[in-house]
């Protein structure tokens, strides 16, 4: 199958002093399929993430390497065809959906701005696509919400409208990073069931972002694992829980309560 | 006696909204519990369940609308002696937006020190250079300001200066619930350590039941603003069968992607 998104060769590093914030790494991403990237606080996760939108600054980080979005490579594009790409072609899940948001501004005229930015549409047009986004992720009284301030809502339901959000111009792409860290465990599989839901519905290609292995096992269908910049295995989900092959990857199997061969008891 | 006793404790809160009258939420009704020295108990429910709401009123830092919060016997708010602000303490989710960043590890570990005991400067360095140890830091990470930890680290610096007075009793309110699977198991291991070595009682405030097993002897559920179910051990606790504890292990994802539910 032919990937959506590829990434070849990717390195990250300070301008500074060089120090190289991920290195080297290649993966793709096929249309409706979920890659999970795992790893500790501090390994190079959300960066990766930021430099596939290439929202990284660049007078205080370099990226070199080839990030193919269909036929396109993002790394020669310029700013203003990268705009009409970030939201449109890929959107972004934050961790935190309360600082995602802006605050002074209500939920709708926010969900319409995306809309009306990408798409040429009337603002009543826009307004029923808004709503028939949040309608998509169960939300209740989507005309209420649409009417409500980001703080009036709580992060599970905020977290959804952000889901409504990324999706409601059929991105190709979802990157989402960290999407249920913040939640509680109600929340949380209620997001991830809406994210799936998501991937079916529209064969979206999504890059999974989490250090929760639970998470990666209950989304996942290929992992990376990253360590320090590197990503030092890659595999299908089910290899990689019952037979991982790199030592840091057994490692953090057994530290989430999975021994290589086999669940403990 | 209990170290800690609740009796009939329930808060609202008005729904303040500029220039609109709203009737007011009841958070908490009718709580009762009890707590005994050197034991943890585990607070578990959903967000907006009253779970913080009802670790504030522990702290002394909400006088609740009815009931009584005793602290070795005393009255918390109808007492005339503070002493509860030195033996009990909290330690929060968010370590980052719990320490003052303008100020080192050094000074915010000395903070309540200075407040409650007095101590000549070579026994307040002393004091503070032990308690970077005992949290499993470096005597020499003191002069070092918030920025320059990560979060686990800095998560140690605020058990630091919450065991610093030698407390009887920490609120932990989600205290491990935003740190990575790595730093969340060895904050927990520190955490039960500390508990053995200084004889300490936690009320542990989470949503993370894999979590809150980890440490509590003991489990309570809240659910909006009510207990709804008590387990004296952890064994009746995951033996458990009703609602509220299905509930819960029903939201707790898979291990391994062979029981996934989510994906199939």
């Amino acid at each position: 199958m032919k990937p959506v998104l590829s990434v070849e060769q990717l390195t990250i590093e300070t301008i500074a002093d060089g120090q190289p914030l991920v290195q080297n790494i290649s993966f793709q991403l096929a249309a409706g399929q979920i890659v999970g990237l795992v790893g500790e606080s501090g390994c190079g996760k959300t960066v990766t993430s930021l430099a596939l939108l290439r929202l990284l600054d660049e007078k205080v980080i370099r990226q070199s390497g080839r990030i193919w979005l269909d036929e396109t490579d993002l790394m020669t594009l310029s700013d203003r065809t990268l705009r009409r790409v970030r939201g449109g072609q890929i959107a972004f899940i934050m961790q935190n959906p309360m600082s995602a948001f802006t605050p002074v501004f209500t939920i709708g005229h926010q969900l319409m701005e995306t809309i009306r930015t990408h798409d040429r549409c009337s603002k009543r047009e826009a307004k029923d696509r808004a709503l028939e986004a949040l309608r998509e992720v169960n939300l209740e009284q989507p005309d209420r919400i649409l009417k409500a301030y980001p703080f009036e809502l709580s992060g599970g339901m905020l977290q959804r409208v952000m889901i409504a959000l990324a999706v409601c111009l059929r991105p190709h792409v979802l990157i989402a990073d960290e999407p249920t860290t913040a939640l509680d465990v109600y929340n949380q599989k209620l997001v991830l069931y809406y994210l799936e839901k998501v991937r079916a519905t529209y064969d979206t290609a999504i890059l999974l972002i989490s250090h929760d292995l639970s998470v990666i096992a209950e989304m996942a269908d290929h992992v990376l694992v990253m360590r320090d910049g590197e990503i030092v295995e890659q595999a299908n989900v089910f290899d990689l829980f019952d037979r991982p092959q790199h030592p840091y990857t057994r490692q953090l199997l057994a530290q989430h309560g999975v021994q290589a061969g086999g669940m403990k008891a | 006696m209990s170290l800690l006793q609740l009796e009939h404790v329930s808060h609202r809160y008005g729904n303040q909204r500029f220039l609109a009258r709203q009737a007011e939420q009841t958070v908490l009704q009718d709580v009762s519990l009890t707590l005994e020295a050197g034991t943890c108990l585990g607070l578990l429910g959903r967000s907006g369940a009253g779970k913080s709401t009802l670790g504030r009123i522990l702290l002394g830092l909400e006088r609740p609308k009815a009931g009584r919060v005793l602290f070795d016997g005393q009255d918390i708010y109808e007492s005339a002696s503070k002493d509860y602000r030195k033996d009990i303490q909290v330690v929060f989710q968010d370590s980052f937006a719990a320490v003052n960043p303008k100020l080192t590890a050094g000074q915010i570990i000395a903070e309540p020190l200075t407040n409650f005991l007095r101590l000549s400067p070579d026994a307040l360095h002393d004091r503070l250079g032990g308690l970077m140890i005992q949290v499993g830091l470096s005597a020499t990470d003191l002069t070092k300001y918030p920025h320059q930890f990560s979060g686990g680290q800095l998560q140690r610096i605020c058990i630091a200066r919450a065991i610093a007075t030698n407390p009887k009793l920490i609120i932990l309110d989600e205290a491990v619930s935003s740190l990575d699977m790595v730093n969340k198991a060895l904050i927990l291991d520190l955490l039960r350590n500390l508990k053995e070595t200084l004889g300490l009682a936690y009320v542990f405030i989470t949503h993370d039941v894999q979590a809150a097993q980890a440490l509590s002897d003991r489990f309570v559920i809240l659910d909006q603003g009510q207990l709804v179910g008590e387990y004296p051990t952890l064994l009746s606790f995951s033996e458990a069968t009703d609602e509220h504890v299905q509930a819960i292990r029903q939201a707790v994802l898979a291990i391994h992607p062979r029981h996934r539910t989510i994906r199939k």
